[in-house]
């Protein structure tokens, strides 16, 4: 099948080097002390973040000088096309702990010790680059919960089909059976902390994804960072008003 | 609740600071250098497709099986490969028994990745029926022992219990032509799965911020590193798969470095999991010949083609190759006792004359061996012909090739074997008995 | 003093100039922010011997107080054991927690003085008012809390006729209705 036709398109009319458009929005669940929406073209997921609060479960406390985060992610039964099948499955289990640990790894943990920090995600729309769209917003509902992290966390994906390497990849991308690579930066540290791949891949063709995929990710974090302030403006105006 | 926190094992401060300041100077607890892998040993079970492997302390066992079922719908000619993995209490006590942990799930995800994804196997010559019946395979893997790094461990054992798999071979037929018959082994010979690479899994730990990489860290630099990465490489330096699930932060050219470790490692790697199963495979063949003795003519290969016209003689098989294997077993006992005694013999005999031997008394004893051992020549070359003869029904009905060599070999020497029904400890009191009498 | 907006991440300042406030953080030389908000300078106190300027970061979100090792912290007792008393942390400094903490008072830390006599049962009772200033963060379940200070112990207690006590001596409360006294820890309040 083609997925770049000769004139350098994609499916859904992108170039290889294009993003879906981002919408992005903070303070969403009112409950909660975080909470943000993101989407990136079709996948959209909702964040909500609890805590820091007292550790419910001790017996999950590893470090007794550190805060304890944990995070669920969860797909809607109806964000696919075919119903669901079970709601814990493998895939969902390693892809909470693996957004678990990124997460974890951009919090100031040491600043909360005996308490615990609560990530909730669904996915309400799942069109490829679902890991990505979570972790993008656990970052904005960590940063509206105002807990404090050394960066924003962000994450993009990158493939490659028909010879070509394409940024952000939809559903029909992701399944064609290409490489599918997924990234996550810190981007002010210029450190990367997630880092996943499937299928083959010569190690050259590799770093052109890989830098592909990174360059998504600094370009998601300033639209991260816009959406931010944004937010802390508006606020900031009502208290005025 | 409070079980569960005493099973949770904990470094001491003192003794991560000292796996970490050790490291800074490019030291490791155990010895290795920094990018050293430890020793790899694999085994194999008595069955198809089972395998053990031993990588430094941690050991993991790999099984594959495989099963007839309807395929997915999506994919209707393409097998399935799914990998289950039991992370049982005893290797680590902080595995719980019951419901596989995210460590156990991580570790699946990681090797089904690398072996799926990248199309290892080839999943469409898996396919019997197309859309009704495919061959569904299975792959267990089993940590019985956690010494860190699990992940490469449980992947050469996906490995090489796939590639010593065989699945029974079956064909369309019967009156429609969909129904579906297997052969049993006996009749078929089952067949391999269709392995295009060996993607290998290499897992680097990250220490210090991410400034230190070390290969195959062991449990202990586990519970200190703060990152981890496992990379997925074959032999012809392609990235099958990556996982570096968060925690600490990298620098992109501290990654690519890795990369290029790893497919440095992957052909070295390959080579020992070839080697060991060609090892393995070799030795079933051999094996096989004595366990399936009606085979036919042409499906035989090679040298063992004359043993067969042996078989064929006999009447009672089966009983005849119980007696040859025992045969050869006790056989590869004595040639070694027979071998230290012909030295010991040739070693006494070159030196000159008695007073140089200090030991002159044990060589009376010796020379007096000598003399039984050269007397017993002249008894074997007749009880060889015996057993050609008469009583050795084992050795005209059982006779493979290397047995007859071997009994050719050690016939002169043996002295002791002048029947088929002896056993191990009757060829070895004799010589206790020659002691005693001297 | 200047206001900017600034998200995690952002460099803020270099350590050699600035000292991290809140919402800050040093990695080598660098100061970032921790939280979204606004980067505030506070110049520092003329008499301190670190002349740098603070650099902090306020975010929009006001954050419940943690207790945290030397905080004084107000508590109710809920339940007297032999060795310990334990209790729930209702403020830390002046504010209050948005959710309880769990604390402990062990015997060996009611009093300065000959601290292996203490009674528990005669320093404190379920329902008791203390100040008491956290140890450690202690165990997996609670902070460990120090009443061995003068200022420290029972601020507030009710009698058994359920009456407000007024403190009469260093160890002793005594009811207003009933004139019975009972056996206390005593803070002393004021002054």
């Amino acid at each position: 099948m083609e997925y770049v036709n000769p004139e350098g398109l994609r499916l859904d009319g992108r170039r290889f080097n294009e993003m879906r458009q981002i919408v992005a929005e903070v303070g969403v669940v009112s409950k909660a002390d975080g909470s943000a929406v993101f989407e990136m073209g079709n996948t959209k997921v909702i964040a909500a973040v609890y805590g820091p609060r007292e550790i419910q479960n001790k017996s999950q406390q590893k470090k007794n000088d550190h805060a304890v985060v944990l995070c669920e992610y969860s797909m809607a039964q109806f964000s696919t096309g075919d119903r669901r099948r079970q709601k814990f499955d493998r895939r969902s289990t390693e892809l909470s702990l693996v957004i678990r640990q990124t997460m974890e790894a951009c919090i100031l943990t040491e600043l909360m010790p005996h308490s615990q920090i609560d990530i909730f995600l669904q996915v309400l729309q799942a069109d490829g680059g679902t890991r990505s769209a979570c972790i993008n917003a656990a970052t904005l509902a960590l940063a509206d919960a105002g807990i404090p992290m050394r960066d924003l966390a962000v994450s993009c994906s990158a493939g490659y089909l028909n010879s070509t390497p394409l940024l952000d990849l939809n559903y029909v991308e992701d399944s064609a059976g290409g490489a599918d690579v997924t990234v996550g930066i810190l981007p002010k540290l210029d450190k990367v902390t997630l880092l996943q791949m499937d299928a083959k891949l010569p190690m050259e063709t590799f770093e052109t994804v890989f830098a592909l995929a990174s360059e998504g990710c600094k370009a998601i974090a300033e639209r991260i960072r816009e959406v931010l302030q944004e937010n802390t403006k508006q606020l900031e105006y009502r208290r005025a008003a | 609740m409070e079980g569960r926190l005493a099973n949770m094992w904990r470094l001491t401060v003192n003794e991560s600071k000292f796996v970490e300041t050790a490291l800074q100077s490019e030291l490791r607890v155990d010895g290795r250098g920094l990018y050293d892998y430890r020793k790899l040993t694999i085994k194999f079970g008595k069955e198809y497709g089972s395998s053990e492997v031993q990588l430094g302390q941690t050991h993991v066992m790999g099984f594959v099986t495989a099963q007839m079922v309807q395929p997915y719908k999506d994919r209707p000619n393409e097998g399935s490969l799914s990998i289950f993995t039991e992370f049982s209490p005893m290797a680590d006590p902080s595995f719980e028994p019951g419901r596989p942990g995210e460590s156990a799930v991580e570790l699946g995800r990681i090797i089904d990745r690398g072996l799926r994804e990248s199309r290892a196997v080839d999943t469409e010559s898996l396919c019997i029926l197309a859309g009704k019946m495919v061959w569904s395979v299975r792959i267990d893997l089993h940590i019985l022992d956690n010494g860190g790094n699990l992940v490469d461990a449980a992947n050469i054992a996906a490995l090489a219990a796939l590639m010593t798999f065989r699945r029974p071979d079956c064909t369309v037929g019967g009156e429609n032509g969909q129904e579906v018959i297997i052969h049993p082994p006996e009749e078929r010979e089952p067949l391999p799965l269709i392995i295009h690479h060996l993607p290998i899994a290499f897992t680097f730990g990250f220490f210090n911020k991410g400034n230190i990489v070390v290969m195959d860290p062991t449990y202990v630099e586990e519970a200190v590193m703060c990152g981890r990465m496992t990379v997925t490489v074959n032999a012809n330096g392609d990235i099958c798969a990556i996982q570096k699930p968060g925690e600490e932060g990298v620098n992109q050219s501290v990654i690519l470095h890795c990369l290029r470790l790893a497919s440095s490692r992957a052909a070295a790697t390959t080579k020992i999991i070839r080697e060991e199963v060609e090892a393995y495979n070799r030795e079933r063949s051999l094996q096989k010949v004595k366990r399936h003795p009606t085979l036919a003519k042409s499906e035989v290969s090679g040298p063992t083609v004359a043993v067969k016209e042996e078989y064929r003689k006999s009447s009672d098989q089966e009983k005849a190759a119980e007696i040859s294997r025992e045969h050869v077993e006790r056989l590869k006992l004595s040639p070694e006792e027979l071998r230290s005694s012909k030295e010991q013999e040739a070693t006494n005999f070159k030196g000159g004359p008695s007073n140089w031997d200090p030991y002159s008394e044990a060589m009376d004893v010796d020379s007096l061996k000598v003399s039984l051992a050269s007397e017993g020549d002249s008894i074997t070359k007749s009880s060889s012909k015996k057993k050609t003869n008469g009583s050795g029904n084992a050795q005209k009905d059982g006779g493979e090739i290397s047995v007859e060599e071997v009994t050719g070999d050690l016939g002169k020497k043996d002295t002791k074997h002048k029947d088929g029904e002896m056993t191990l400890k009757d060829a070895v009191k004799p010589k206790k008995k020659r002691k005693n009498k001297t | 003093m200047t206001t900017e907006l600034v998200t995690p991440g952002d460099v803020i300042g270099k350590a050699t100039e600035f000292k991290a406030g809140k919402g800050a953080y040093v990695n080598d030389t660098t100061i970032y922010a921790s939280l979204t908000g606004t980067r505030r300078i506070v110049s520092p106190l003329p008499e301190s011997l670190d002349q740098r300027a603070v650099v902090e970061v306020t975010g929009h979100k006001a954050h419940g107080p943690i207790p945290e090792p030397g905080s004084v912290v107000i508590a109710r007792v809920t339940k007297v054991m032999a060795r310990m008393a334990a209790v729930d942390i209702l403020c830390v400094g002046s504010k209050a927690v948005r959710e309880n903490f769990a604390g402990v008072i062990r015997q060996q830390d009611v009093r300065a003085t000959e601290i292996d006599k203490v009674d528990m049962h005669q320093s404190f009772r379920a329902g008791d008012i203390v100040r008491a200033m956290v140890l450690s963060l202690g165990d997996a379940r609670a902070y460990y809390l120090s009443t061995a200070k003068n200022e420290l112990g029972v601020v507030s207690a009710e009698s058994a006729e359920g009456e407000t006590m007024v403190p009469i001596s260093w160890t002793e409360m005594q009811c207003p209705l009933s004139g019975q006294t009972e056996q206390r820890k005593v803070a002393k309040v004021g002054n």
